[in-house]
């Protein structure tokens, strides 16, 4: 018998996403994902300042907009060929990482964690630990680990002035100029949040130790080595996500792909397009299952035979035209054989490719990257041992607070306060192209200048990548194809639907081409 | 009707105003033209500047630069926008304005300013090259004018002069 379900909202914190699947004997078959609303912030740029990405891109997300400033100010870096002091890219990746290690707790506390206890788990025997400490709100570590999820960005905001919505990456540098008391101030908030929350709470061991780890079978000793570490909320999460059987669904595309991030202080001074591989930290690629492929950023297509834009050949951002509406239906209305979402669908090398987390630490474990790139195998091999999951894309999200907790605190101490932050640039036209990674994947904006004022502005958020509809040959987005398959235990509550889109993260606000919802509203409605 | 104006609003001008409410405090929450509450939205967001003396003592400030005002160069819009962003501080720790970011002017109609045209991003606009477009609000331009031409150039006497050095003293 068939089966269709409609699921809406599966975002818990901005935005939603509207799923629809279809089972069979309680295993989905189809998947079709929808981004609900037209956003137009590419279009509101168009014929405007250069430099109003740095404004306006930021506001397309309230959790990553200093991501989307990353890759603004990167944009307009590579069109007008600025010089960049080392003092400006060590500030910007310290907001980069302190925007990402903040979603780090907010996300696993706030949207996933609540998933594991849910009643499908009740007859497990770690269910009723996991439901004391997770239990939306109520959980003993909820409002802790959320709490703690405001303490990076406040490093962010002693750089920034605030967090979100900050505008302080600019071309040529950043806006500002720190003093020794902002410097330390941030030692001491980032060791506050290590105290308070990651070692304390999350890891039961130090830093250090956490970071020893090489594989799999390190983890899982790691896991048994103590009573702390096997009773931090890590130690729990694993055994109980094991316990629960979260690896074991959830596959998706098995394709990833990454943009990297954290520009090198002494290898990105004269930036370029083509001088960014080389010179991220954390190193960017796309892994086609078996092979690593150097990232092009050529290789990026986006097909719109199934979003709600006039149709247009599958084209590169550079030579996409800004999109033009047409009439959309709601998720009743909707044929799903034509246009159904508003976001576009990104194809790499042909490609549907998962961003986020897992992608990120699989190209940290290339055994390809250079010295002062990240070079942490444990994502190899768990990907070896246990595939890509719900599970092992949790794990690669909370695995790298240690390492950007370390890595804040480097960049901090490198920073000279004698030295330049900024070098007033030439304004020019030209193409600029820049990129980083979010919390929730790789994201890019590609900027044409033409006559002083922005001819063409294009966004690929890692949402898009994600939870991206069919391709122009009806090939699956990753969301969809992670879900097809998934076994369905109670179809009254398809919890495992939510856990395998909430596994990517899909912050719909982030979609530059899709829904904002302004209601906090928390819970799903399951309708049937 | 209450407005909390802000892209974004700041987290403190939401919640108190709720607290406010729960406490039976609703009637002390008076509102200005655009129902924006006036306990924050009264005082501009220069009230509580760091680089307000470089303001008065027209002292310019600059991206990476320590000290100086960015009214004159790069487009604060700090003097014409009620907001509490510098006696507020956002994340508990800092401003825009604190940090050489220009106020953009989020908490005020017509955000983002001047439609984002060619020239109006992180500039001051200017007339005639050196006049900038926006003046400080309750200020006539040509009243602005005159005074600030003045005060700019005595700064620079001053500065030469030796008055006042302590003002603009900046350290790393
Ligand atoms: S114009 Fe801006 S920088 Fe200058 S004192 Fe006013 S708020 Fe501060
Ligand atoms: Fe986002």
């Amino acid at each position: 018998m068939v089966k269709e379900l409609n699921i809406s909202p599966v975002g818990r914190v901005e935005g939603d996403l509207d799923v629809k699947v279809y089972m069979e004997n309680g295993v989905v078959t189809r998947a079709h994902t929808q981004a609900a609303m037209f956003r137009g912030f590419e279009k509101i740029m168009e014929g405007k300042d250069p430099q109003s990405g740095l404004i306006v891109t930021p506001r397309i997300c309230g959790i990553c907009g200093g991501s989307h400033l990353y890759c603004a100010s990167s944009a307009l870096d590579t069109a007008w060929k600025t010089t960049l002091p080392p003092n400006a890219l060590l500030l910007r990746a310290i907001g980069q990482a302190t925007e990402t290690v903040q979603s780090i707790p907010r996300w696993f506390y706030a949207i996933f964690a609540t998933d594991m206890a849910n009643k499908k788990f009740a007859n497990k025997p770690l269910y009723a630990e996991v439901v004391k400490r997770f239990s939306a709100y109520v959980g003993t570590s909820f409002q802790k680990g959320v709490t703690a999820s405001g303490r990076p960005v406040e490093v962010y905001a002693l750089f920034g002035g605030q967090w979100p919505h900050s505008s302080y990456m600019v071309p040529g540098g950043v806006m500002c100029a720190p003093t020794l008391k902002d410097i330390t101030r941030a030692h001491a908030i980032m060791n506050f949040f290590r105290n308070e929350w990651l070692e304390s709470i999350w890891l039961g061991c130090s830093v250090e130790r956490y970071l020893q780890i090489q594989t799999w079978d390190d983890l899982l000793a790691w896991v048994e080595e103590n009573e702390s570490q096997r009773n931090s909320d890590l130690g729990l999460f694993i055994r109980a996500s094991l316990e629960f059987g979260m690896d074991t669904f959830g596959q998706g595309v098995g394709k990833f792909l990454a943009y990297g991030t954290y520009l090198h202080k002494d290898l990105y001074n004269k930036p370029t397009i083509e001088g960014r591989n080389k010179a991220l930290i954390s190193s960017s690629g796309f892994f086609d299952g078996e092979k690593y492929h150097e990232f092009d950023h050529l290789q990026i297509m986006e097909h719109v035979k199934h979003t709600w834009f006039e149709d247009v050949p599958a084209a590169h951002p550079w030579n996409e035209p800004l999109p033009t509406p047409v009439p959309s239906q709601n998720l009743e209305q909707t044929n799903f054989d034509g246009k159904y979402s508003w976001s576009k669908a990104p194809r790499y090398m042909g490609h549907a490719a998962e961003a986020g987390p897992l992608s990120r630490v699989i190209m940290n474990a290339n055994p390809a990257n250079l010295e002062h790139q990240f070079r942490d195998p444990l994502f190899g091999d768990i990907l070896k041992q246990k595939g890509p999951n719900v599970f092992t894309r949790a794990l690669a999200r909370m695995h790298e607070a240690p390492r950007l907790y370390e890595m804040i605190n480097k960049w901090l101490s490198e920073i000279r306060l004698d030295d330049e932050f900024y070098i007033k640039p030439k304004e020019q036209d030209g193409k600029g192209f820049g990129a980083t990674e979010a919390a929730r994947g790789a994201l890019a904006h590609w900027i044409e200048i033409e006559n002083g004022v922005i001819k063409n502005y294009q966004v690929v958020a890692p949402t898009t990548l994600n939870v991206g509809p069919n391709d122009d040959e009806g090939k699956s987005g990753p969301i969809e194809a992670a879900l097809m398959g998934t076994e369905i235990e109670d179809p009254h509550d398809p919890v495992e639907v939510g856990m395998v889109a909430r596994s990517f993260d899909s912050c719909l606000v982030c979609t530059v081409h899709a829904h904002d919802e302004k209601t906090g509203k928390k819970i799903t409605e399951f309708k049937l | 009707m209450i407005n909390i104006p802000g892209c974004p609003a700041h987290p403190d001008w939401v919640t108190q105003i709720l607290v406010a409410i729960s406490t039976g405090r609703i009637g002390d929450v008076l509102i200005d033209d655009y129902h924006r509450p006036k306990t924050f939205f009264t005082e501009f967001v220069q009230t509580g500047c760091t680089n307000a003396v470089s303001f008065a003592q027209k002292i310019d400030g600059h991206f990476g630069k320590r000290g100086g005002c960015l009214f004159y160069e790069v487009g604060c819009r700090g003097p014409m926008t009620h907001a509490s962003c510098n006696r507020i501080l956002w994340n508990r720790q800092s401003s825009k304005t604190r940090v050489n970011h220009p106020c953009l002017g989020c908490t005020e109609p017509g955000f983002p300013h001047h439609d984002l045209v060619k020239g109006s991003v992180f500039k001051t606009m200017k007339y005639l090259g050196f006049l900038p477009r926006d003046v400080p609000a309750g200020n006539s331009k040509l009243g602005y004018y005159l005074r600030a031409g003045f005060e700019k150039t005595m700064g620079k006497v001053e500065k030469i002069v030796g008055v006042n050095r302590e003002l603009y003293k900046h350290s790393k």
